[in-house]
């Protein structure tokens, strides 16, 4: 998909929208990491808020696949409600999907949330392409749009910096990033 | 947490020397701090680590770089020195009484501010003109926190008379969290990030108190979303007109910066693409139209009314808060002038 954007579009446009893919790609693999710790942790306030922070980045994501970008926000809710809205014009069974785990009564229990945050997991694993392979594909996934950004970047001619810093014995940032990505699948 | 205590954390997380190599990059004009939700003590095995270099010298090439660690990741953040004494400047002569005022600060100025005053020093130091004040932080956070808890508010009303039960329930929750962040610095939590609201609680009262079980039923719905709109925005509005009612809210008077063409929708769009340091809604497109004279009389909204029939309007209290934040971000984006108010 990346590559028919790049050949049907301007180069820096394709680039923008390469840098906020593996932008949103990074937001969901940190709350894929704030959930799973949150969960292991018994921390349940920080489930319930990290659950409905997954599903509004996971509709982001899947808009912007679909080359609709919301603009930014301060404040994650103004971006959740807005892009809504835009998936009950483009998709109205997702949307109702959605609805209903935003809606979801949401008690002060262990089971029932950890329940909820398996169904908003299963959501996740749909639009963004997961599967049930949660955190591991989540690296996987930011690390393959970090990579495309960053070959967009060369053959445009714009510096790429320094910005991971792999261990010295790592082939590239990138295989030390899938590397993690596999310990996180095997563990 | 002491410096000793700090890079043993740095050493035990990290999946290789990183430390050493972070180490050895700091100049002597630099500062390296390090903070987060581990620092707060309410982080736990997967939170990140963050770093921030605090540099009087040129940008790095990157504004952040990273680096797995352990079952988590390191985060290291390049901050000018100029920013940061910037931002203590601007907290440091912030009145939390004064709304104009509390309300020029972002979310994520008042993130970082927190972030770098509770981080420990673990090489170099800040220019000498960098001093942080949690006690001057806490009355501003909880203003702010509070003003913009009301302004959310007033949206989750709004959306639920249009019969978006959705929206509404996604406003009154958020509302209530940015609500419980300000009356919680009450008892010393000060860290600004909504998703710790409920941690903050339990650290603050215990996790069987009834302060925690009344706390964690405002956050998110756990019976009928319409009925749990309904009660959080009261609890809401309780809060929200005490503390405007500490704070200098008579200066309202605004006009149009320019003529506005755009009917109201396209106007939205508009300033949404414009101006991202607040956001703007289209539940506030009634409040926008009483600011701004030019945009006409609000229309009626498309759409059901809520289950019961009733038709629901903001509280004054909230309608306030609602418009005070608005107001802040028309005159950001240049739309909206102030008159007669000494910023």
């Amino acid at each position: 998909m990346r590559g028919e954007i790049a050949k049907a579009m301007p180069m820096p446009v394709a680039l923008r929208r390469s840098h906020d893919e593996s932008s949103g790609r990074l937001e969901i693999m940190a709350l894929m990491y704030d959930l799973d710790g949150a969960l292991k942790a018994g921390q349940l306030g920080l489930a319930r808020y990290t659950a409905g922070s997954l599903i509004d980045a996971s509709v982001a994501v899947w808009l912007r696949e679909r080359c609709t970008a919301l603009p930014a926000f301060e404040h994650a809710t103004a971006r959740a409600r807005v892009a809504l809205s835009v998936l009950r014009a483009v998709n109205p069974d997702l949307a109702s999907r959605v609805s209903a785990l935003y809606c979801a009564a949401l008690p002060l229990d262990v089971d029932a949330v950890t329940s909820h945050c398996q169904a908003v997991l299963d959501l996740v694993g749909d639009l963004t392409g997961h599967g049930s392979d949660g955190l591991a594909s989540a690296v996987r996934a930011w690390a393959e749009s970090a990579r495309a950004t960053r070959d967009l970047c060369e053959r445009l001619g714009v510096p790429v910096g320094d910005f991971y810093w792999a261990p010295p014995d790592a082939e590239t940032w990138h295989s030390d990033v899938l590397k993690h990505a596999a310990m996180e699948a095997s563990s | 947490m002491d410096t000793r205590t700090a890079i043993e954390l740095i050493c035990r997380k990290a999946g290789y020397d990183v430390w050493a190599r972070l180490s050895a990059s700091i100049t002597g004009e630099e500062a390296l701090v390090v903070s987060g939700s581990l620092f707060e003590g309410i982080g736990n095995v997967r939170s990140d680590l963050d770093f921030f270099v605090v540099s009087s010298s040129r940008p790095r090439d990157v504004p952040v770089r990273m680096t797995f660690a352990g079952k988590s990741w390191l985060d290291i953040e390049y901050v000018q020195a100029r920013e940061v004494e910037d931002l203590t400047r601007k907290l440091a002569t912030t009145d939390p009484k004064d709304i104009a005022r509390v309300l020029q600060l972002s979310r994520p100025e008042l993130d970082r501010y927190y972030r770098l005053a509770i981080g420990a020093t673990v090489k170099g130091a800040y220019p000498p003109s960098v001093v942080f004040s949690l006690e001057a932080y806490r009355p501003v956070l909880r203003s702010w926190a509070i003003l913009h808890a009301g302004a959310f508010s007033a949206r989750a009303t709004i959306a639920l008379d249009s019969g978006d039960v959705t929206a509404s329930t996604l406003y009154a929750s958020y509302a209530a969290h940015l609500c419980t962040m300000g009356t919680l610095t009450d008892v010393g939590e000060l860290y600004p990030s909504p998703k710790y609201t409920l941690e903050k609680a339990i650290r603050a009262f215990g996790s069987d108190s009834a302060e925690v079980s009344t706390i964690a039923a405002l956050l998110h719905p756990s019976d009928d979303p319409v009925h749990y709109v309904r009660k959080a925005v009261e609890h809401i509005d309780t809060v929200l007109a005490e503390c405007l009612s500490e704070m200098n809210a008579d200066d309202l008077m605004t006009e149009a910066a320019a003529p506005i063409e755009h009917d109201r929708r396209l106007y939205v769009s508009t300033l949404m693409t414009r101006k991202a340091a607040h956001d703007v809604l289209p539940e506030d497109t009634a409040a926008i139209a009483a600011l701004v004279p030019a945009l006409g009389p609000p229309k009626a909204e498309d759409g059901q009314k809520a289950e019961d029939g009733q038709k629901q309007e903001p509280s004054a209290w909230q309608a306030e808060a609602h418009r005070l934040v608005l107001r802040e971000a028309l005159i950001d984006a240049g739309l909206l002038r102030q008159v007669n108010h000494a910023r």
